[in-house]
C-alpha cells in the first residue's frame, strides 16, 4: 500500500508554495488544501482503499481547476496505474534506466493524453498529482539536481519520512520547471527533454555547472579581441602598405592564432611587422596556442609551429593513475615533440612513469623533484625529434628547481 | 634556417610569492641575455597575469607589482607572447569562481621570425 501511495504524497511535498503565482489562480490554493488534508488523512490511516481514490479523484474534479493543468485521476485508470506505479519503484534503484524509458519512449506522451479529460487536447499538461507527472518530475530532478541517492532514499523509504521534506528547496524548482515544461506543446517538450537529457550527460562527464558557463563565456572576449586587433591592423596596412605579400601572410597569421591579446600584449604585433621586413612570416604554418583544458580544472595549452608542438600543462599532481592516464592520451593525441608538465608532486620520476606517459620508449626527461607535496616539473622529449627538431642535447634546472631548462638542434628547412 | 641551430626550451613553473617570482625572472633574465639572438621559447605556469583582463576572481585583491615585474620581464628580454586561442583563461578553481590566464608560451623573437 506504500507502493500506491508514495507518488501522490511525494508530489505533495513537492508542490510548491508559490505556485499560485505561476498559474495565476488561487483556486489551486484551494485545490492543494483539500488535497492535502485528504492526504494527511490517508498518512495517518496508513491504509489505502478504493474509496479514498475515488474521494480523492471527487476532490480534484470538482474544484474548478486552471487550464493549465488537468485533473488526472480516473478510477478507470486506478488499476493500470497501480501496476505503473509499481514499476516506478521497483525501477527506482535504476533510476538512470528509468531515466531514459521516460524521455525516449513515445508511448508516455501518448499515455499523458489519455490520462486527461475529454475535452482536454494533448498539449495539456497532466497534474501534479497524475502518476505521469510524477514519473516525469522523477526523472526531472534525476537530470536536474544530480542528487540521484536523495531520492532514492525517498522512494524506498516510508511514506512519512518522504512528508518532513515538503517544501524541499530542489524539488521547488524542479515542479515549477515541470509546470513551464509541461505547458509546451508536443514537439517543443520533446526538444526540452532532449536538450535537458543531453545536459545530464554532459554533467556526467563535466562535474559541476559553474566551468561550462565559463567555456561558453570565453568566446565573446575572443571577438572583441579580435576586432580590436583587426583595427591595429588596418592601421598597420596603412603604414607599410607597400609590402603587399607579407603584409597578407600576417594577417593570416593573425587569424589563425586566434588574437587574444590587449593593451601592451601588441608587442607581438610590433616584432612580427618588425621581422616582416627581413623575412617571410607564416607561410601556411601558424602559431597555434591552443587550450586543452581538463575538467577538473587545470589547463594545458599547446604550441604548435613547423610541425614541431609543445606542450604544457599544469596538471596537479601526476601521482594518480588517472591523470597519468590523461596526459598519456593527450601525448597520443597530439604527439608533441616537448610535453612540459609542471606541479608534479611527485619527489621522484623515473623511466617507467616517463614510458607510461609517452607510449613508448622513444623519450627521454628531465624532472625537478617536487618540494614536499607541491611543485615539481617535468619535461618529456621525443627523442626522433619532431618536424623541424633534430635532437635535444641536453638539460638543466635553473631557478631553485621553478625552471627546466633544455635545448636542442634544429634540422635545415 | 641551417641544420644544428640551436633552441632552448624553459619550462617554467613559477612560485606564488611576487619575490620569488622576481627572483626567478632575474635568473631567467640572465640566462636569456646570455642567450641572445637564439632560438627560445619559455613555457610554463608562470602564476601571473600580465592584465586585468586576464584574470576573474570574486575578491578584488590584485597584485600590480608582480604583474608589473612580469610585463618587465617580457618587454626586457623582447619575448613575444602567443595569444591563447580557444579560450580567454587556462586556469580555473575548483569551484570555478575564479580563473586566470597564467600559462602561456614566450617565444624569443628570433624563433618567432624562424619558424612562424
Amino acid at each position: 500500500m506504500f507502493d500506491e501511495d508514495e507518488p501522490q504524497v511525494d508530489d505533495r511535498s513537492a508542490l510548491p508554495d508559490d505556485l499560485d503565482n505561476d498559474i495565476g489562480g488561487g483556486e489551486v490554493d484551494g485545490l492543494l488544501n483539500s488535497l492535502a488534508e485528504d492526504w494527511k488523512k490517508e498518512d495517518e490511516m496508513c491504509h489505502f482503499t478504493p474509496s479514498t481514490v475515488s474521494a480523492m479523484v471527487k476532490v480534484t474534479t470538482a474544484s474548478p481547476i486552471p487550464a493549465t493543468s488537468a485533473p488526472a485521476e480516473d478510477p478507470s485508470l486506478a488499476s493500470a496505474m497501480k501496476s505503473k506505479t509499481e514499476q516506478v519503484l521497483e525501477s527506482a534503484c535504476n533510476i538512470d534506466r528509468q531515466y531514459k524509458h521516460c524521455l525516449t519512449d513515445d508511448k508516455k506522451v501518448v499515455r499523458r493524453a489519455s490520462s486527461c479529460p475529454p475535452g482536454k487536447d494533448s498539449a495539456t499538461p497532466s497534474g501534479p498529482w497524475s502518476l505521469e507527472w510524477a514519473k516525469t518530475h522523477k526523472s526531472f530532478s534525476m537530470g536536474s539536481a544530480s542528487k540521484p541517492k536523495l531520492r532514492v532514499s525517498a522512494g524506498t523509504t516510508g511514506v512519512k519520512r518522504v512528508t518532513k521534506k515538503k517544501g524541499g528547496g530542489y524539488l521547488r524548482h524542479c515542479a515549477l520547471n515541470l509546470k513551464r515544461i509541461a505547458r509546451l506543446s508536443d514537439n517543443d517538450r520533446r526538444e526540452v527533454l532532449r536538450a535537458l537529457r543531453r545536459t545530464s550527460r554532459k554533467r556526467k562527464a563535466v562535474s559541476g555547472t559553474s566551468r561550462a558557463k565559463v567555456t561558453s563565456k570565453s568566446g565573446s572576449p575572443n571577438c572583441t579581441s579580435q576586432t580590436s586587433v583587426n583595427n591595429d591592423w588596418n592601421n598597420w596596412l596603412v603604414l607599410h602598405g607597400n609590402d603587399k605579400v607579407m603584409s597578407d601572410d600576417v594577417y593570416e597569421l593573425g587569424r589563425t592564432i586566434g588574437l587574444n591579446f590587449n593593451g601592451d600584449k601588441n608587442n607581438m604585433f610590433d616584432v612580427l611587422s618588425g621581422v616582416g621586413r627581413k623575412t617571410r612570416v607564416g607561410g601556411g604554418d601558424g602559431v597555434q596556442a591552443e587550450s586543452k583544458c581538463g575538467w577538473w580544472g587545470g589547463g594545458g595549452i599547446g604550441c604548435e609551429f613547423r610541425a614541431m608542438k609543445l606542450i604544457s600543462w599544469n596538471v596537479r599532481g601526476l601521482g594518480g593513475a588517472h591523470k597519468r592516464r590523461e596526459v598519456s592520451h593527450l601525448v597520443k593525441e597530439h604527439k608533441p615533440f616537448l610535453l612540459c608538465i609542471q606541479e608534479t608532486k611527485l619527489p621522484l620520476f623515473d623511466a617507467l612513469v616517463c614510458k607510461s606517459i609517452w607510449g613508448d620508449g622513444n623519450v627521454d626527461y628531465s624532472y625537478q623533484p617536487s618540494v614536499g607535496a607541491s611543485g615539481g616539473i617535468v619535461t618529456l622529449w621525443d627523442l626522433r625529434g619532431g618536424g623541424v627538431v633534430d635532437s635535444v642535447l641536453g638539460s638543466c634546472a635553473r631557478g631553485s628547481r621553478s625552471v627546466c631548462e633544455v635545448w636542442g638542434t634544429f634540422r635545415s628547412f | 634556417m641551417k641544420s644544428g641551430e640551436r633552441f632552448v626550451v624553459f619550462n617554467v613553473y613559477a612560485p606564488c610569492d611576487s619575490s620569488r617570482q622576481q627572483a626567478l625572472w632575474n635568473v631567467l633574465s640572465s640566462r636569456i641575455e646570455a642567450l641572445a639572438d637564439q632560438n627560445v621559447c619559455v613555457c610554463g605556469d608562470f602564476n601571473i597575469v600580465r592584465c586585468m583582463e586576464e584574470r576573474r576572481s570574486v575578491s578584488s585583491v590584485f597584485n600590480q607589482a608582480g604583474l608589473d615585474n612580469f610585463n618587465g620581464f617580457i618587454a626586457n628580454n623582447f619575448l613575444v607572447d602567443l595569444p591563447l586561442r580557444g579560450r580567454t583563461y587556462t586556469w580555473y578553481r575548483g569551484d570555478g569562481r575564479s580563473m586566470s590566464h597564467i600559462d602561456r608560451f614566450l617565444l624569443s623573437k628570433k624563433l618567432v621570425s624562424d619558424l612562424v
